[in-house]
């Protein structure tokens, strides 16, 4: 159902002459059922956009891996030579 | 020092990366030579690193020693009342924590090797060599590479030109890091 609304405006509104409005003339032509269609479409049109989102990140994201105790760099000549070599290990948070 | 990393530990939460840390910490680790290093060594260019009395600003980003076993507990925490006393304070105001490591967790490769970030030449040849970031952030090559190039040129050109050809890199990068490195010296 159409229904046109007159609507005393708020004090703080002007127009685009500087001063005040005294009325706000709307239109309101939606019946709910489309009012609630068209929130549903925001709806589902910003949920699936997080997900893909997420998604999208989650794909992006390298795999981070935990310490294992053994040297994976072996191709470089001084590399191959310390892999094996005796270690020992410090660990710190440099604030 | 043979390598060193970054990454997250400390905490308890599991898979942490950079945009999800949880109660992990950033961290550096760093594998030395026990025949030319000591702990008790390390520890002294950690403390002398920082401030300790500093408040750490989060969990994130804390000054901790982060120990592996019992032995380093203990030197840790003996080199925490040391170094108080060294600095005229008491342990207590010292905000520096000695926390066991638990999980330690390679940060992305982006983080690793971070100032060869600046040397494309460099870090291109690392990564086709290295792909991933584990492989890369155990690199002595790397982190040597690392060390010379991010100190500011501050560091002993000489060694390094001696140790470089032993490095394995290409004849074109080697020549390019030894000009440059010729004309530090010079």
């Amino acid at each position: 159902m159409a229904k046109i609304t007159l609507q005393r405006m708020r004090y703080s509104d002007r127009n685009s002459f500087g001063s005040w409005n005294k009325y706000r003339f709307g239109l309101s032509c939606l019946s709910e059922a489309v009012e609630m269609m068209k929130l549903k479409t925001i709806a589902t049109f910003g949920i699936g956009t997080l997900l893909a989102m997420t998604g999208i990140h989650a794909l992006a994201s390298e795999k981070l891996v935990t310490e294992d105790g053994k040297v994976a760099a072996k191709k470089l000549e001084l590399d191959q030579e310390l892999a094996d070599k005796k270690y020992e290990t410090a660990t710190f948070g440099m604030g | 020092m043979l390598r060193t990393r970054v990454g997250y530990c400390g905490g308890d939460k599991e898979k942490p990366n950079y945009y999800s840390l949880g109660d992990q910490t950033e961290a550096i680790t760093i594998d030395y030579d026990p025949e030319v290093l000591s702990y008790d060594e390390m520890l002294n260019f950690f403390w002398n690193g920082h401030r300790c009395d500093q408040i750490n600003r989060s969990r994130q980003y804390m000054n901790a020693v982060f120990y592996r076993n019992e032995e380093q507990r203990k030197i840790g925490e003996a080199s925490l009342v040391k170094e108080a006393a060294r600095r005229g304070i008491s342990a207590a105001e010292v905000q520096t924590k000695i926390l066991p490591m638990k999980t330690f967790t390679y940060a992305e490769g982006y983080h690793q090797k971070y100032y060869l970030t600046r040397f494309s030449d460099v870090r291109g040849f690392l990564n086709e060599a290295y792909p991933d970031a584990k492989s890369l952030a155990d690199s002595t090559v790397a982190t040597r590479l690392n060390a010379y190039l991010g100190s500011g040129m501050g560091l002993d050109w000489e060694i390094f030109l001696k140790e470089l050809p032993k490095y394995g890199l290409s004849e074109e990068l080697e020549n390019l890091l030894a000009q440059a490195a010729k004309r530090q010296i010079n």
